[in-house]
């Protein structure tokens, strides 16, 4: 599939969900908010997220993550979601081959790499335990399943929110850890990441709220998180803007990679100028816009 | 730039022409003129609030105010109507009150309301709830005024905006 071919299904998607009247939720692009669906009302969303540019050559890696998500009570939430992913790639590794992050290990380093491919089905509950419009600050947690041909991982978050201003001004924390198989070409690779993610929003005016970002991802070889096992650490920062109405939303964030740091051999010499490649990361991680429907 | 990221970015005009969020307007304010008086002629009584009032009036009540103009229609009876607006989730909800001759809350009504969820605001029981109300109320969310699970939001700023209301009449029309 082609980047052009990409494009031009979701903005018929976008367009498609821009004829009603438009409200829904993710002020962030990777920053959860305590916010669930009310009991029995569903939500569509569509996410495109651009990770780009490693070491070298070129690297596109382009996430499409189709969601639906239902409010079960009014403080629990569940969602599906269907995870696949387009990668182009060529001479991106710091070495100046064609390998690395998402690229099959048995594919020729010498070639460029173009493919679609199906990734994961996953799940989501998310349970909100205080919200921040009762309580001084709002608490949930979330549990993600995921499952693919070449992947399984499960994914345990903690949610904290703190709204100002009349609830215009949106301060969220998160923490997590992912336990994740991986299995390609014969080679098992087993991870735990372990995540810190904060963000700002404020809405400036009517419908339109903008915000900064914040991801400290940190990865560890196998089920431990002793710092004998971590691999690396790496920063990312960026802006956001999120469009929210009576039946729709977008929001599109963009986060780059500021700082990361190895902890052995492999993972240093995967750094350049301060940010890390290889199998890990690219240097915006990524660009994300998400476009949903209320129901 | 390269192609993918050209083909992101083009899609951002897309969502940026999407037709905005059509208003659902419930009552215009004759039509709560009429439904909160009825029968009683209205005197329009708009007056801008100073930097003291609004002081005051968020001292008082814990709530800052939207507008520095307020928009306030005496009742030949003595009785007092406020149009005015709290945050939404998205947008603000415009909303009314209508006091007696003594200050007190005669009704609540939801004027303008642009939210995906939340509207069980516009439920004539749970408006109900701050009849009588006057300024120095407590009007906690769940203690005082009851609240509507899915729609917390939208209860706690009508609640905040109504107590804004009380103590705007009590600093600025009452005397």
């Amino acid at each position: 599939m082609t980047g052009n071919r990409i494009a031009i299904g979701i903005a018929a998607v976008a367009t498609a969900l821009s004829t009603p009247a438009m409200a829904g939720e993710p002020l962030f692009g990777y920053v959860y908010t305590t916010d669930v669906m009310p009991k029995g009302k569903t939500e569509i969303e569509q996410w495109v997220t651009l990770r780009e540019d490693q070491a070298n050559g070129h690297f596109h890696d382009v996430k499409l993550r189709t969601e639906v998500e239902h409010g079960i009570t009014d403080n629990f939430q569940i969602s599906g979601y269907l995870n696949s992913s387009y990668i182009s790639a060529n001479r991106n590794s710091v070495n100046g081959t064609t390998e690395g992050l998402d690229i099959p290990p048995a594919h020729d380093p010498a070639r460029p790499y173009n493919k679609f491919r199906f990734d994961t089905v996953s799940a989501e509950m998310i349970w909100r335990v205080m919200s921040p419009y009762k309580k001084p600050f709002g608490l949930a947690f979330y549990v993600e399943p995921e499952i693919g041909p070449h992947e399984r991982a499960i994914e345990l978050k903690v949610i904290a929110q703190k709204n100002f201003l009349d609830d215009r001004l949106v301060l969220a924390a998160n923490a997590f850890v992912e336990f994740e198989h991986e299995e390609q070409d014969g080679e098992v690779e087993k991870a735990t990441q372990l995540e810190f993610d904060a963000g700002a929003s404020y809405r400036f005016r009517p419908n339109w709220s903008f915000g900064l970002e914040y991801r400290n991802h940190n990865e560890f070889v196998g089920y431990t998180l002793g710092h004998g096992s971590q691999e690396h650490t790496a920063h990312f920062v960026g802006p956001n803007i999120h469009y929210g109405s009576q039946k729709w939303f977008f929001t599109l964030s963009a986060l780059y990679q500021i700082h990361a740091k190895g902890y052995n051999d492999e993972q240093r010499d995967n750094i350049v100028n301060g940010r890390i490649y290889g199998d890990e990361h690219t240097r915006w991680d990524g660009i994300r816009l998400k476009i949903g429907r209320v129901f | 730039m390269s192609a993918s990221r050209k083909s992101l970015l083009a899609l951002v005009p897309v969502v940026l022409v999407a037709p905005p969020a059509h208003a659902a307007t419930y009552l215009t304010v004759e039509q709560a003129q009429a439904l909160m008086f009825p029968g009683e002629t209205l005197t329009p009584a708009f007056r801008p609030l100073s930097n003291a009032d609004v002081a005051a009036i968020r001292k008082a009540s814990g709530v800052s105010p939207l507008s520095r103009q307020l928009k306030a229609w005496r009742s030949a009876r003595g009785g007092w109507l406020i149009v005015d607006q709290v945050v939404g989730k998205h947008e603000f909800i415009t909303f009314a009150v209508a006091l007696d001759a003594s200050g007190a809350v005669r009704s609540v009504e939801i004027m303008d309301y642009r939210e995906s969820y939340g509207d069980q605001v516009r439920n004539p029981k749970w408006r109900a709830q701050f009849a009588g109300k006057r300024n120095g109320a407590a009007l906690q969310l769940d203690k005082d005024i009851k609240n509507i699970s899915g729609a917390t939001l939208s209860c706690r700023h009508v609640i905040d905006g109504v107590k804004r209301l009380l103590a705007t009449y009590a600093i600025v029309l009452a005397g």
